[in-house]
């Protein structure tokens, strides 16, 4: 069943399109991966999706569970179980690790919070009443976001490049949280340019210069990418460019 | 959402924002250096020219420094309550506002975290007035108990003025607009009360403004307080008054903070 739709969804920002015409259902338990080069607007159809903005003055519509979200504020949108981690976590300067998690917990229950740190191998004796603050590296705080996403029991969660800053190591346990995501029935939206990422997808679309290109199994995405993402043809390079691979 | 939950919220908004007050070194001296120039400087001044019984009559008090310095606390507050946007403006910028709103964090408790936060900053503030009043010679008739009621008004003037400019912030998208709003604000609001200057010797005209500043009714309960003692009419009015006012502007900003666009 589909959980979340997007019918000819248009985005304008400053007289430039940026989504064209996008038609996408995502499947309720589902881990999705929307792929694709730089630029090709990935992360701004999540800002869409979260409703951000500057991101909801969009033609065609977004129905989440039935219900047309269009006019909903980016909070409205968390209360009805929609989350998102952004590629570049913020720094709540001035609030510990445990202020931070506690605040963006339902249930405000310590024990929930040390598994879900544990869950990324952050050790909570290490962690909790530690800053919030650049003393933190960028993998930390994606690690520390993540773990915000784990405990606050979202239906439809966003991930945007996942595994930007994180090292090998912590990668896999990233990977084992998606996996936990999915054990729990959420609904996961990978936004991702990388291989390791899209693996960990069930069903895959491929976007270039603000269109869908092709959607379907993660395997078939997936060729795109050892083929360079050729098929797309890169529409938002100069004209002189040509491909030279295959040639 | 339990009311327990929401507290917790509110708690941590107005934490957040209290740490980053404390770690700004230099905007805490400013703050604190602010008024204690107004006291010694404008309040010396003042004293020589006022030491004669004609104005010891409009003043109602036995020194300028007795007069001016609940004038300088309400001021200091003033400051310190309207520049409680900056933070909302800051956040957006940043986009940790988009990030808090993205979570279950309840959204009335970001504004009410930060009006709590700015009532913290405001009282430490007011406190260093106080020692500094003392120091200089002023006498606060109803002593430490009148101190606590001070601050009691002094949270209540600085919710008002926190969720006022919350409210004013919540669709200002750069920091130049709202510091020119609340400049555009402040002096016309300080130079029309009766904070620095008695009523008595204004125009009527002007005494008709200040009759309905706000900032009076914050500086009338000190005003009476520090040098006259306890004159529980004006204490309970003012009260009820500055009470009425923080529900109805903390119920405007949380209802312009839910409007706003993220």
């Amino acid at each position: 069943m589909e959980v979340l739709q997007l019918k000819n969804v248009t985005l304008t920002l400053n007289d430039s399109t940026i989504l064209h015409n996008i038609n996408i259902d995502f499947w309720d338990g589902c881990v999705h991966a929307v792929s694709g080069p730089n630029g090709a607007g990935k992360s701004t159809l999540a800002s869409t999706i979260m409703g951000l903005e500057g991101y909801r003055e969009i033609q065609g519509s977004i129905i989440y569970e039935g219900k047309n979200i269009n006019n909903l504020s980016v909070d409205e949108r968390a209360r009805l179980g929609i989350t998102m981690a952004w590629q570049d976590p913020a720094r709540y300067e001035g609030l510990t690790i445990r202020d931070f998690l506690l605040a963006s917990s339902k249930t405000k229950d310590e024990d929930i919070i040390r598994n879900a740190l544990s869950s990324l191998s952050m050790n909570p004796r290490l962690y909790l009443d530690r800053a919030l603050d650049k003393t933190l590296s960028g993998g930390e705080r994606k690690k520390i976001e993540l773990a915000s996403i784990l405990i606050n029991e979202a239906r439809l969660v966003l991930l945007d490049e996942p595994d930007s800053g994180i090292d090998v190591e912590s990668l896999e346990r990233i990977f084992e949280s998606i996996r936990l995501l999915k054990k729990r029935g959420t609904t996961v939206i990978l936004i991702t340019h990388s291989l390791a990422v899209l693996q960990q997808a069930d069903h895959a679309f491929l976007m270039c210069s603000g269109e869908i290109i092709d959607k379907g199994k993660k395997e078939k995405i997936i060729k795109y990418f050892e083929n360079k993402c050729i098929p797309c043809q890169h529409k938002n390079i100069p004209d002189e460019w040509e491909p030279t691979i295959g040639k | 959402m339990s009311i327990n939950h929401f507290i917790s919220d509110v708690y941590y908004v107005g934490l957040r924002d209290l740490k980053h007050y404390l770690k700004q070194r230099v905007r805490i001296m400013a703050t604190l250096i602010q008024p204690i120039i107004w006291l010694v400087l404008i309040g010396n001044l003042m004293s020589g020219l006022t030491a004669n019984p004609f104005t010891l009559r409009f003043l109602n008090a036995p020194s300028y420094l007795d007069f001016m310095a609940p004038g300088v606390m309400v001021m200091t507050t003033l400051f310190t309550g309207l520049f409680a946007g900056v933070r909302v403006v800051w956040d957006r910028r940043l986009g940790i506002l988009q990030k808090m709103l993205s979570t279950p964090l309840s959204r009335a408790a970001i504004p009410l975290g930060k009006v709590a936060a700015a009532v913290v900053q405001g009282n430490i503030q007011v406190l260093i007035v106080i020692l500094t009043a003392v120091i200089m010679g002023v006498t606060f008739k109803t002593g430490l108990a009148g101190i606590l009621f001070i601050l009691i008004f002094i949270s209540l003037f600085c919710s008002i003025m926190a969720s006022i400019s919350i409210a004013l912030s919540v669709n200002i998208r750069n920091m130049e607009t709202f510091f020119a709003l609340m400049n555009f604000i402040t002096m016309p609001l300080m130079f029309t009360s009766n904070a620095m200057f008695p009523v008595e010797a204004m125009p009527g005209w002007l005494k008709l403004i200040a009759k309905w500043n706000p900032i009076s009714y914050a500086v009338i309960p000190l005003r009476t307080l520090v040098t006259s003692g306890w004159d529980w009419t004006v204490i309970w009015q003012s009260l009820l008054i500055l009470s009425f006012f923080v529900l109805f502007f903390l119920a405007a900003a949380v209802f312009f903070f839910k409007r706003a666009r993220a």
